[in-house]
């Protein structure tokens, strides 16, 4: 809320600059986002008050007018000036030659310099409010105040500080300038200074004229009114326009103007009715009918429902009650006689209606926060003061005080020990109720003993246990005042989190294996989920109501497509580095249940892939190959180094995947995710097919199942040397690499055996390949002689030739 | 020859070859070397030729490791010949051969964490050290648990705070009962209701924000929650653990400052700053000019959630906090705009190797 100093200094005293100021409120929870200065840069020698005492035509031009102005200790001057609105009398803004003024047409500020315009000298001008950069143009200059003093410095007269407060929800009673002058009492020790509003009223009773009633208690708490008659219609006076103009509010009539300004004043929205346009003697608060209709004064027509609140006379709504009045009661120009109106409306219900029709008010915003109804005679009496003061009419006697539902200021145990409790640190009710006196707390027992009852503030919606009258004392007293102490209790038992230690474990080892992690948005669109067939055809992806962009509005099924589309993005403007990257994240799955409140079922996935040169820089040592689907493997393999668990590989053609080029992997036997080359369509689809693109895909909750990070046995290596033999076989291809190291494996002098070397060619004969496997022998228990090796070597050819019909290569 | 001389003869071979090839430094030599050992009248070809002397038995074994030999053997000549042939070493005819040892080394991929994982572990790792546990929930969320018990029943203005993104589905009164978490307080209560007190656990995850992107603003950030419940868990308790946190993630130099804020499951709630560590508090574009920077929203649990998960508020008593932790990186690296976190450009991750 912008709230103008000069306009905050009428309700409280304010001794302290304007950034203090701003500070404290800001440490006490009410936010002063940024402090506007009118005026800073005006000079007090160049802009004065001066009064127009003679206007003649410009000879040469129809539109110009030369005014002969006083400019105070008998200095005059005669400039040309084009504002219509220019007349003999008037207090006006003077600026003279070199004054820094904004000029609306360069939109900059220029310093003003002498000139001749049609042939007349013109040494400085009226202003306008926008020259002076305090308020829009409105078609003329700006009229001062009758009792503005010729020869003051403006910057005397209009510079301002407008402070904007940025609020929290559970704060309405400071969006208003009252709620915030207590906050400034509470927090610099000063008194509250409460507006004028008793005015006399005439012979007319107004509960002769109009009555109200309340046909929704609940929606509807209470509703005050008062009728005012005889008025004249027209602009507010200026300073009335030049407050609303700084607080961010267009001024528009006296009238409206006056209902503004005691909304912002008391924070209690207001409305008034052209009391003639009415029909019937009654005005009724009830709930909209079906399909009933309503103009609003944004010129909206508004089709309403229930439980829609109105405000109606005997036939038709004329308000929509707490956000918008009626276009057909509209102040005007000719109107005389006004009903004005301040009501409490219900929060939820008025939040309801303003979303439902989109329409967020001054009013609504207001009322949606909770506004206490006790401000509504006080705001009534108030505005009814300033109407007849400032629009010359004459107030009915009485006001309309319908009071249907009322409720009473809850009384609030406080204890030292409750404070103590929560604070940590013993204060005593003498320093409490120093402080929450001031913010205008009121106790019941006469002393200020260790326990005793208060009542909060009528205006503070915001209170009402205990608690909250600490957080009154802690914040005033400041948070920054208070102790602070490390924690002393207990720590709880943690026990052991298995799905993170082994998922962090996976995600070192992947960055450890030179891949870089990512993360994208977890939402996706309906075509990628069809491509990669993620759920069945019976199942509906989780989908979100009010997606931000309307094509991904699903929660991704699966990581895939995320990391390809990443993989994609850093394709388009690299084309040379080989890319490894991972994403570990939540999939979004379908529950089969026609619960509407139950949960989608949420699993974690691993996403890695790879594609394009294996190494980059040291192209200069040695020629550089494309990562392969050996590459992906690898780096599987190293992932589970450090995990429980044997890895396996098998053959199974999934669609995404080349079909041959990809398998399924295995942690014991727990299926854990599959390993392969991206499908040259799938490839071209995300203009990935300049290389091949591998990936693997894995399930976390799977890989929990079957891995734990391993608690390392340790074994006593072996004393004695080991002596290895390699050796070539012929072999069929359908045999794989790791059921010929399982058969070498058997042996029982054989420490380790892999495959170094496989070959095709001449040499070897259709379907085969020749295979060299490495064997290294090793006993724990002696050397072993050239004799034990060859007859386990022996044994092993035996073994292979007999379960894979495998020959040794050179025999 | 018997058999075990064989093998003798074959080691030595292969023991000599190897040695010799260690010291060549230029293709000449290399030649002359293959012309040594694998040629027509070279060691190993010998030694293949030697088979016939052997008796029977062993014939077929010696000529499979000769074979293996041969083949290891021409394997490391073509290795050498490539290697030669490049640029790597330069080595002259007579003397000893030398490197260019300002030439790159060879690159070794090296990965990098995303750094919003990387602040999160920072993060966890501060609040594991004073005995809080990390867990995490689900991103998922009923409103009951992303909202009502926390205080903040249907139709309460501040759910303005957590603009929300709601699941297409709707119960019989039309109302939603799942949408994306707005923030990771809900696991106060899923913890708080899964377990009597006391509690600590610090809570990292995903969260999601009906709101568009900018510099600041990201619909989807990471959150870290923390909660600590228990008898006599007091606000000074509150200031101190938080301002531990601060000095260990922004310097020992750091002060947190501490002001009124307002989240409906606190009270009294408190937003967190940190004196500007660029400016020292004078005042710079990093800070906004005001010497401090927020990190985080925090306060008492409010009594209500805590009767709400049946914990007596007028015996337990706790604080919470939750910070972002893309913001958290965004100090910690000078990082200007937020959506470099999920726009993945390898040139932006990299970075964090």
């Amino acid at each position: 809320m912008k709230i103008p100093l000069s306009w905050l200094r009428n309700y409280v005293e304010i001794d302290s600059p304007v950034t203090d100021l701003a500070h404290s409120l800001t440490m006490a929870g009410l936010e002063v986002g940024s402090i506007e200065h009118i005026g800073e840069k005006w000079e007090s020698e160049s802009l004065v008050v001066a009064q127009v005492i003679q206007l003649e035509q410009h000879p040469n031009a129809d539109r110009l007018r030369l005014p002969t102005l006083d400019l105070g200790k008998g200095e005059k001057a005669r400039v040309v000036c084009g504002a219509p609105n220019l007349e003999v009398g008037q207090k006006i803004v003077f600026a003279k030659e070199g004054a820094s003024l904004f000029n609306p047409r360069s939109g900059k500020h220029e310093i003003l310099k002498g000139a001749s315009i049609r042939g007349i000298e013109s040494k400085g001008m009226v202003c306008s409010a926008i020259e002076l950069g305090i308020g829009e143009d409105n078609g003329g200059i700006l009229v001062l105040d009758d009792e503005s003093v010729t020869g003051t410095p403006i910057k005397e007269l209009l510079s301002d500080s407008i402070i904007n407060t940025e609020l929290t929800p559970n704060r309405p009673d400071c969006l208003s300038v009252i709620g915030t002058a207590y906050e400034i009492a509470a927090l610099f020790g000063k008194n509250i200074i409460e507006p004028e509003s008793s005015y006399q009223s005439g012979d007319t009773n107004i509960n002769d004229r109009i009555k109200v009633s309340i046909q929704d208690p609940l929606n509807c708490p209470r509703y005050t009114g008062s009728l005012i008659e005889n008025i004249t219609v027209g602009p507010s006076p200026v300073w009335l326009q030049d407050v609303l103009t700084k607080s961010g509010q267009r001024p528009i009539n006296n009238v409206v103007d006056i209902t503004n300004y005691v909304m912002l004043e008391y924070g209690q929205p207001l409305h008034a009715f052209d009391f003639n346009k009415l029909e019937g003697d009654e005005i009724i608060v009830r709930q909209a009918s079906v399909s009933e209709s309503l103009q609003t004064l944004d010129s909206q027509r508004r089709t309403l429902m229930p439980p829609m609140l109105v405000i109606a006379d005997t036939s038709k709504p004329i308000g929509l009650a707490g956000i918008m009045g009626g276009v057909n009661t509209e102040i005007d120009e000719d109107t005389t006689d006004i009903f004005l109106e301040a009501a409490n409306f219900n929060a939820a219900n008025t939040r309801a209606t303003r979303s439902s029709l989109g329409l967020n008010t001054e009013a609504s915003y207001r009322f949606e926060r909770d506004i206490r109804h006790e401000l509504a005679p006080i705001a009534l009496k108030r505005a009814t003061y300033l109407i007849s003061q400032l629009c010359g009419g004459i107030p009915a006697e009485g006001i309309i005080d319908t009071f249907s539902a009322p409720h009473h200021i809850k009384t609030i145990e406080i204890t030292e020990t409750r404070f103590e409790k929560i604070l940590g640190v013993p204060v005593s009710m003498k320093d409490i109720w120093n402080i929450i006196k001031r913010l205008g707390f009121e106790k019941i027992e006469e002393d200020v003993i260790p326990v005793i009852n208060v009542n909060p503030p009528f205006w503070r919606s915001d209170i009402s246990i205990q608690d909250d009258v600490i957080e009154e004392f802690a914040r005033i007293y400041g948070y920054d005042n208070l102790p602070s102490s490390s924690l002393a209790s207990q720590i709880p038992s943690q026990g052991s989190e298995n799905s993170q230690t082994v998922r962090e474990h996976i995600r070192d080892r992947l960055v450890s294996a030179g891949m870089n992690e990512t993360i994208s948005y977890s939402i996706t669109d309906i075509e990628t989920i069809n491509l990669f067939d993620s759920i069945s055809s019976d199942q509906q992806p989780i989908t979100i109501a009010n997606p931000m962009d309307a094509s991904k509005k699903y929660l991704r099924p699966t990581l895939v497509p995320n990391v390809l589309e990443t993989l994609s993005r850093n394709r388009r403007t690299d084309q040379q580095t080989g890319l490894r990257l991972f994403e570990i994240g939540r999939v979004f799955l379908p529950l089969q249940t026609d619960e509407m409140d139950s949960m989608p079922i949420e699993k974690e996935e691993i996403v890695g892939v790879i594609t394009g040169f294996s190494t980059s820089t040291d192209l200069w040592l040695e020629s550089d190959r494309l990562m392969d689907f050996f590459d992906a493997k690898g780096i599987i393999e190293h992932i589970f180094r450090g995990l429980s668990g044997v890895l396996s590989y098998t053959k199974n053609d999934r669609p995404i995947y080349e079909t041959g080029k990809t398998a399924d992997v295995f942690l014991d036997e727990v299926l854990i995710g599959q390993i392969g080359e991206l499908k040259s369509d799938l490839s071209e689809f995300y203009d990935l097919s300049a290389s091949p693109v591998i990936i693997f895909h894995l399930f976390l909750e799977s890989i929990q199942k079957a891995a734990q990070l391993q608690s390392v046995d340790y074994y006593e290596p072996s004393r004695y040397p080991s002596s290895f033999r390699d050796l070539a076989l012929i072999s069929s291809k359908e045999v794989d690499s790791e059921s010929i190291v399982s058969t070498i494996k058997g042996n029982k002098l054989v420490a380790d055996s892999f495959p170094i070397d496989k070959y095709e060619g001449a040499e070897v004969p259709d379907g085969k390949h020749s295979l060299t496997m490495r064997i290294i022998f090793q006993s724990n228990e002696k050397t072993l002689s050239a004799k034990e090796i060859d007859r386990a070597h022996v044994q092993i050819i035996k073994s292979l030739e007999h379960q894979y019909k495998i020959s040794e290569r050179y025999s | 020859m018997d058999k075990k001389s064989y093998i003798e003869i074959r080691a030595q071979i292969e023991q000599k070859a190897l040695s010799t090839l260690s010291q060549i430094g230029t293709l000449d030599e290399l030649e002359s070397w293959r012309i040594d050992t694998l040629g027509r009248n070279g060691t190993v070809t010998g030694l293949l030729r030697g088979i016939s002397d052997l008796p029977v038995d062993g014939r077929k074994e010696a000529g499979s490791q000769a074979n293996s030999l041969k083949d290891v053997l021409t394997k490391k000549y073509e290795a050498y010949k490539a290697d030669i042939g490049s640029s790597a070493s330069i080595r002259t005819r007579n003397g000893p051969s030398f490197l260019d040892v300002t030439l790159p080394g060879r690159n070794i991929a090296l990965g990098s964490l995303h750094p919003t994982t990387a602040a999160v572990r920072e993060i966890c790792r501060v609040f594991e050290s004073m005995g809080f546990q990390t867990i995490e929930g689900p991103e998922v969320e009923l409103d009951t648990y992303n909202f009502q018990k926390l205080n903040i029943p249907k139709e309460h203005p501040a759910r303005d705070m957590w603009n929300s993104l709601w699941i297409d589905r709707e119960l019989a009164d039309g109302s939603r009962p799942l949408l994306l978490r707005t923030h990771t307080s809900p696991m106060q209560i899923r913890t708080m209701e899964s377990q009597p007190p006391p509690v600590r656990v610090v809570v990292p995850g995903k969260t999601y924000r009906y709101e568009a992107t900018d510099a600041t603003h990201e619909w989807q950030f990471c959150q870290i929650e923390g909660l600590a419940v228990d008898k006599d868990i007091t606000f000074a308790n509150l200031k101190a653990t938080l301002e531990e946190f601060a000095k260990r993630i922004f310097g020992d130099k750091r002060k947190a400052r501490f002001r009124c804020d307002f989240f409906p499951f606190v009270e009294p709630g408190a937003e967190v700053s940190i004196d500007c560590f660029k400016c020292e508090g004078n005042g710079c574009p990093v800070c906004g000019n005001t010497g401090w920077i927020e990190i985080m929203g925090a306060g008492m649990v409010h009594p209500k959630v805590l009767a709400g998960v049946g914990y007596d508020p007028e015996i337990y008593s706790g604080f919470a906090w939750g910070m972002g932790a893309e913001r958290i990186a965004m100090l910690k690296h000078g990082i200007d705009d937020i959506r470099h976190f999920y726009s993945n450009d390898m040139k932006f991750l990299k970075q964090f190797s």
